[in-house]
């Protein structure tokens, strides 16, 4: 399990765990709940993380993807 | 009493308890970006506030359906928690509904259902409008719609609004109490407390917590049944817009294009509106028409040089200044702004700005989504203040209203400083400006975010694809913004120029020069006479920096530059002023007032003194 700001562009990755409670309730409503998984799309130098979830983007700040953590996976993808 | 409202009411009471059909009031929900605003436009024909991101004032756009039933627009939101004033609008507009139309995107159900499932669970009756279905078609998405109609218990429209497509069915359901599509109770999340109940629990942030994860494994659930994409596994197709937006988010480009769009606001906003269209608003149709007018019907109530006449016609007359402001200078400057943020906001490129800058904010403790109403201060800081309601947290709106009050110089000001840079200084002058401000902006940002007590919440935001403007979108959203503002901060420009005139009708106004005048002198270094440049500066930005234009000839570049920080820091016009009272109150509001004036003959003391040892100027 890491952090999802130590993730490299291009990865796929599967939400294990979110810590910071309000920003949990945002990332509910719009899709990154445990267990999804995310595509890495882009990180922005000392700035947010962009993840493509089905078909939409979400940045997430940086601070907040300290508290994002998932796991990599590349080959277990969920049904 | 008489006989007929007699038996009117015994009518009533016999008829079961529901209000008319024509009564019920229908809302139209959703998430941001998902063509509610077309449902609107098409149901009613009026204008509509069509989001591309979270706007810069809540409003709701209200109308009619064809059998007279009123209908009303919200604004897009992910959900009902509250996270803004924005959230709230939409959140009570939603909640005061009959019934809901909730307009979702074919292409990102997991998403949208979100909502839909909230609304369910209190009790609403709605029915859904599937939209976007072409785009879901381009993408290779198959929605299976019976089942996911039944699964919800509501029924499910799918529509492709921008063609019109779809549009008649949802009309239909809406007045025809028949109809077979007739919104109506769906099914609530299993085990769901009553709605009532449920409303209470979600108000409770453990509670709330437990119940949005059920409920987002329940529509994940859902969504994985209804709709299947063919795409390959693990790296899903990526959009045209998609990569066209991951452009802008690279950070060469996007500093470029950030250069690019700064630049041309400048050339559009500062020198096209502020400076030639303002000039011939203000210093001809208002000045050389209006006023004069106004002055002469004045003086058929009051004679000239009467206090009366002052206050309503002299030089800050409530009648005069007000209307030479508010209709010369205000009205062209944020239309112009507003179409300028518009256009930006349509095409998708705000969001990406909010994410590009979103590092550096989340330093002074905002985050990304503050680079709109810092961008729009440059415009005028009233309107900025009150785009702040879009930002997350209390915490975020003082930190984003005191820069905005003290370092972000609106258009008004910064283009009579260009005129008087052009004059004494040059490139390297502005240069040194600009660095001063950004300075001065971290320290301040770094020192509240320090001092406030919590943190600011990070950026999460939901990136829109980009496009091409929608040229009728981005016109109809600046003129809505732009009546909108005007309506809100008229009321404070009069209350102004009212005040100011009171103190220089008593004869006040003279005496705070008179005793500031020894500060400037000896504190910074400039001639006595620019006290009234920095008084004038309290009345209306930019009559501070004019004031300097008649003492520029006897003033050195240092004193010069010295002078304009000061007048930039120095408190805001009396007009914002008002706006932060309005929206922070009277303790935050007076501390940034007696803040900016430390700040100003702080910073412009410590300033002359780097100045004049250095000799950079």
């Amino acid at each position: 399990m890491s952090p999802l700001e130590s993730i490299a562009v291009g990865s796929t990755v599967v939400v294990a765990q979110m810590d910071d409670p309000q920003t949990a309730l945002s990332a509910l409503r719009l899709g990154i709940a445990q267990g999804e998984t995310l595509y890495l799309a882009a990180k922005i130098p000392g700035g947010p993380v962009v993840v493509r979830r089905g078909n939409i983007e979400i940045a997430l700040g940086r601070e907040l993807c300290r508290h994002i953590l998932v796991e990599t996976k590349p080959g277990e993808m969920k049904s | 009493m008489t006989e007929q409202t007699v038996i009117a009411g015994l009518h009533t009471a016999a008829a079961p308890e529901k209000q008319l059909p024509e009564k019920q009031l229908v809302v139209l929900a959703g998430n941001p970006n998902v063509g509610k605003s077309v449902f609107f436009n098409g149901f009613t024909g009026q204008y509509v506030n069509v989001s591309n991101f979270p706007g810069t004032t809540v409003d709701i756009p209200k109308g009619k359906l064809p059998n007279g039933r009123p209908i009303h627009d919200t604004p897009g939101v992910y959900g009902l928690s509250g996270m803004s004033e924005e959230e709230q609008v939409a959140e009570n507009t939603i909640l005061s509904a009959d019934v809901i139309v909730n307009v979702v995107s074919a292409i990102s159900l997991e998403r949208d259902l979100f909502l839909t499932q909230q609304l369910l669970d209190f009790g609403k009756p709605l029915l859904v409008a599937l939209n976007q279905m072409d785009e879901a078609a381009l993408l290779q998405i198959t929605i299976d719609i019976p089942l996911l109609s039944k699964r919800l218990g509501v029924p499910v429209i799918p529509c492709i609004a921008t063609e019109g497509n779809g549009l008649d069915h949802v009309l239909l359901a809406l007045t025809e109490s028949h109809s077979e599509n007739a919104p109506r109770l769906g099914n609530r999340l299993p085990d769901a407390p009553e709605p009532n109940a449920l409303l209470e629990l979600e108000k409770n942030p453990g509670e709330r917590m437990h119940i949005y994860g059920l409920r987002r494994h329940y529509i994940n659930a859902l969504v994985s049944q209804v709709v299947k994409q063919a795409q390959p596994e693990g790296k899903p197709i990526q959009r045209l817009s998609q990569a066209i937006g991951m452009l802008f988010l690279n950070p060469f480009i996007g500093l470029l294009s950030g250069l690019i769009v700064l630049l041309a606001l400048y050339q559009v906003v500062g020198i096209w509106v502020a400076g030639d269209l303002v000039n011939f608003t203000e210093k001809t149709v208002m000045l050389k028409w209006v006023v004069p007018f106004l002055k002469q019907a004045v003086s058929l109530l009051a004679s000239p040089k009467t206090p009366l006449f002052e206050v309503l016609a002299g030089e800050f007359g409530v009648l005069t200044m007000s209307v030479q402001y508010i209709f010369g200078v205000l009205f062209p400057l944020v239309l112009g702004f507003y179409i300028y943020i518009s256009l930006l906001e349509d095409c998708g490129y705000l969001p990406r700005i909010a994410v590009l800058s979103d590092g550096l904010l989340s330093k002074i403790g905002l985050n990304g989504r503050a680079v709109i109403p810092l961008i729009l201060g440059l415009g005028c800081v009233t309107m900025a203040t009150v785009s702040t309601r879009v930002l997350t947290s209390q915490r975020e709106r003082t930190i984003a209203s005191t820069i905005l009050a003290i370092t972000i110089p609106c258009s008004a000001q910064l283009g009579v400083i260009i005129g008087l840079m052009a004059v004494t200084g040059g490139l390297k002058a502005w240069a040194v400006y600009c660095a001063i401000l950004f300075t001065v902006l971290l320290v301040l940002g770094t020192l509240l975010n320090k001092m406030l007590p919590g943190s600011s919440t990070s950026l999460i935001l939901d990136l829109p694809p980009m496009r091409l403007p929608m040229l009728k979108n981005v016109a109809k959203k600046t003129w809505v913004r732009t009546v909108v503002f005007l309506k809100e901060a008229s009321p404070l420009f009069i209350l102004g120029s009212l005040l100011v005139s009171i103190l220089q009708v008593s004869g006040l106004l003279l005496t705070i020069q008179h005793a500031l005048a020894p500060v400037t002198e000896s504190l910074l270094h400039l001639p006595g006479a620019t006290a009234k440049a920095f008084i004038m500066g309290m009345v209306r930005r930019d009559f501070g920096a004019a004031g300097l234009y008649f003492l520029a000839k006897e003033m050195t570049a240092i004193q010069m530059m010295t002078a304009l920080i000061v007048i930039t820091l120095f408190v805001p016009c009396i007009a914002s002023a008002t706006v932060i009272w309005k929206e922070r109150g009277i303790r935050e509001s007076s501390i940034v007032l007696v803040g900016s004036w430390l700040l100003a003959f702080g910073v412009g003391a410590v300033l002359c003194r780097f100045l004049e040892w250095t000799h950079i100027l």
